[in-house]
């Protein structure tokens, strides 16, 4: 099938031309409403004032904290997740529907909510608040309470792509493997693994754009200080109040970071849609 | 096209005609004609909620929308353009902003207000005066360094000797100081800086206040804006608050200017 960008009217739903030009503009309408703010946000940075910004101590604290807590928030979502995911995509259990709109619900509740669902739990206040601080562990106002706001907010982008892939591999293989006396753990890593590899690498990026993106959870869980929870998006909040340039410097990093995450699934997208 | 997917075709532009409708109705109803927003810091959210409503009272045609916030985000979003008639900052540099941008006119001197250390009720930190801000182990709140709130609390904080120490026990930066306030009312925080005033209505209860021992001049200035649609209107507001609501300022806590 050959590439095709121009504009077809056939394509409209009811066929007709009208329809079809009408489909086109309001796709275009669309379109500008997703790409304007980000590209005028874009053309808002003073570029020659960027590195200066960018490497301001706040900056860089933000930025070392932001990639920390993300990896934190992935890695635990990869060890909690991915197991979730295979039960989900493999196992029989009763009321299925349930838990899966459970570990869907995340991506559709305000972080916010999140948030104040996670001091009820962890705070000090919380249900598990006397026992963790029995233990001396402290969530709220820590780097580890920034990391798990994260992974709450995220980890449901990992599971469902690790899902599609579980339930899209061949368990014909596997079967076979077994047959042939191979162990378990050798069928996880030289057949399930790469079978899923591509959905969970793809988990892995839309998981830790969105643990980087954090925000509401994060604030209302874990405060925001400077060095220890004050991640890039909390770091732009602040910097709006008080060095807009410095605002849309640090917005651009985490625009161009995104960017890189997703593009490789949009390439994806086009990929299967062309099939 | 099927039934089904007609249905669907139906359903969805219906939804977005609601949605355009929605928008436009909102569009319409942002400017009333004799409607102003006041743009007014967190902390003075029970006092203007009520100063709007005896404005209100006393100009039956006007409406009065307030919008509170952190002064510095309040400054903030003047610069970038929000609409608003009217600005209440809880301290005279963030009305210096809007100001050094010909934003508003002559800034009035409003109200005054103290600084009080605040605990949860159960006192977990065991706070009983400022040097105890500073003891290992206690979680402290404050507002961000840019918050009047927050710059006031180090003014107070420095003029006790005790800024550094407190600083190591700061376990978060509020954007203002109503954000101070609900970290300690809910108990994740041993104690914050806050103003008198907001320790009262619901949070009395839920809030233990102790003595800062030191004074800071907190001090509200208040403008009617230069791009405001309504300029009458504002004007007229900030007279009230100046004049006849001066009453109702001093009812909700605040000092004489």
């Amino acid at each position: 099938m050959t590439r095709r960008w121009v504009p077809r009217p056939s394509l409209a739903p009811g066929g007709g031309l009208a329809t079809g030009w009408l489909l086109w503009t309001l796709a275009a309408g669309g379109l500008a409403v997703l790409g304007f703010p980000l590209a005028a946000l874009v053309a808002r940075v003073r570029w020659a004032q960027a590195p200066r910004l960018l490497t301001e101590p706040a900056a860089i604290e933000a930025l070392r904290l932001s990639l920390v807590t993300s990896g934190a928030a992935v890695a635990g979502a990869l060890v909690l997740g991915v197991p979730l995911a295979w039960i989900l995509a493999r196992a029989r259990l009763p009321g299925r529907g349930l838990l899966q709109a459970l570990v869907l619900l995340p991506m559709v509740l305000p972080p916010v909510v999140a948030g104040v669902g996670l001091l009820a739990a962890f705070g000090r206040s919380g249900a598990l608040g006397a026992a963790l601080q029995a233990l001396g562990i402290r969530l709220p106002f820590t780097t580890a309470g920034a990391a798990l706001a994260q992974a709450v907010v995220a980890a449901p982008f990992l599971i469902i792509s690790a899902q599609a892939g579980f339930a899209s591999s061949d368990r014909g293989v596997e079967d076979a493997a077994a047959t042939l006396g191979a162990s378990r753990w050798l069928i996880w890593r030289a057949v399930t693994l790469p079978a899923v590899a591509p959905s969970l690498l793809g988990g892995i990026a839309l998981c830790w754009a969105r643990a980087l993106g954090e925000f509401g959870a994060t604030i209302t869980f874990a405060g925001s200080l400077r060095g220890r929870t004050q991640t890039l998006p909390l770091a732009v909040h602040e910097l709006l109040q008080t060095d807009p340039d410095a605002a849309f410097a640090v917005s651009a990093l985490l625009l161009a970071v995104s960017l890189v995450l997703i593009v490789p699934l949009g390439a994806r997208l086009v990929v299967s849609a062309r099939r | 096209m099927s039934g089904r997917t007609r249905r669907l075709a139906t359903a969805t532009a219906a939804l977005a005609g609601s949605f355009l409708l929605a928008a436009a109705c909102a569009g319409a109803g942002a400017a009333g004609p004799s409607e102003i927003t006041v743009l007014a810091a967190s902390s003075l959210t029970e006092a203007f909620t009520e100063l709007a409503a005896g404005f209100e009272s006393v100009n039956p045609d006007a409406r009065v929308r307030v919008s509170f916030a952190g002064s510095q985000i309040l400054a903030a979003q003047l610069l970038e353009g929000a609409p608003g008639d009217v600005f209440a900052s809880a301290d005279t540099r963030q009305m210096a902003r809007a100001a050094e941008a010909g934003l508003v006119g002559r800034p009035r001197a409003l109200a005054s207000n103290r600084l009080v250390i605040i605990t949860p009720p159960s006192d977990p930190g065991n706070v009983g005066a400022a040097v105890d801000l500073a003891r290992d182990g206690v979680a402290v709140v404050l507002a961000g360094r840019a918050v009047p709130a927050g710059r006031y609390a180090r003014q107070a904080l420095a003029a006790l000797g005790l800024e550094e120490g407190v600083e190591r026990r700061v376990v978060s930066e509020e954007d203002d100081v109503k954000g101070v306030v609900a970290k300690v009312a809910l108990g994740e925080a041993d104690a914050g800086i806050v103003y008198a005033t907001d320790v009262r209505g619901v949070m009395r209860d839920r809030l233990r206040t102790v003595r800062l021992g030191a004074d800071v001049a907190v001090r509200y200035q208040i403008a009617a804006t230069t791009a405001s649609q309504q300029p009458e209107i504002a004007a007229q507001f900030v007279e009230f608050a100046l004049d006849d609501g001066a009453e109702i300022l001093r009812r909700a806590g605040l000092e004489g200017p």
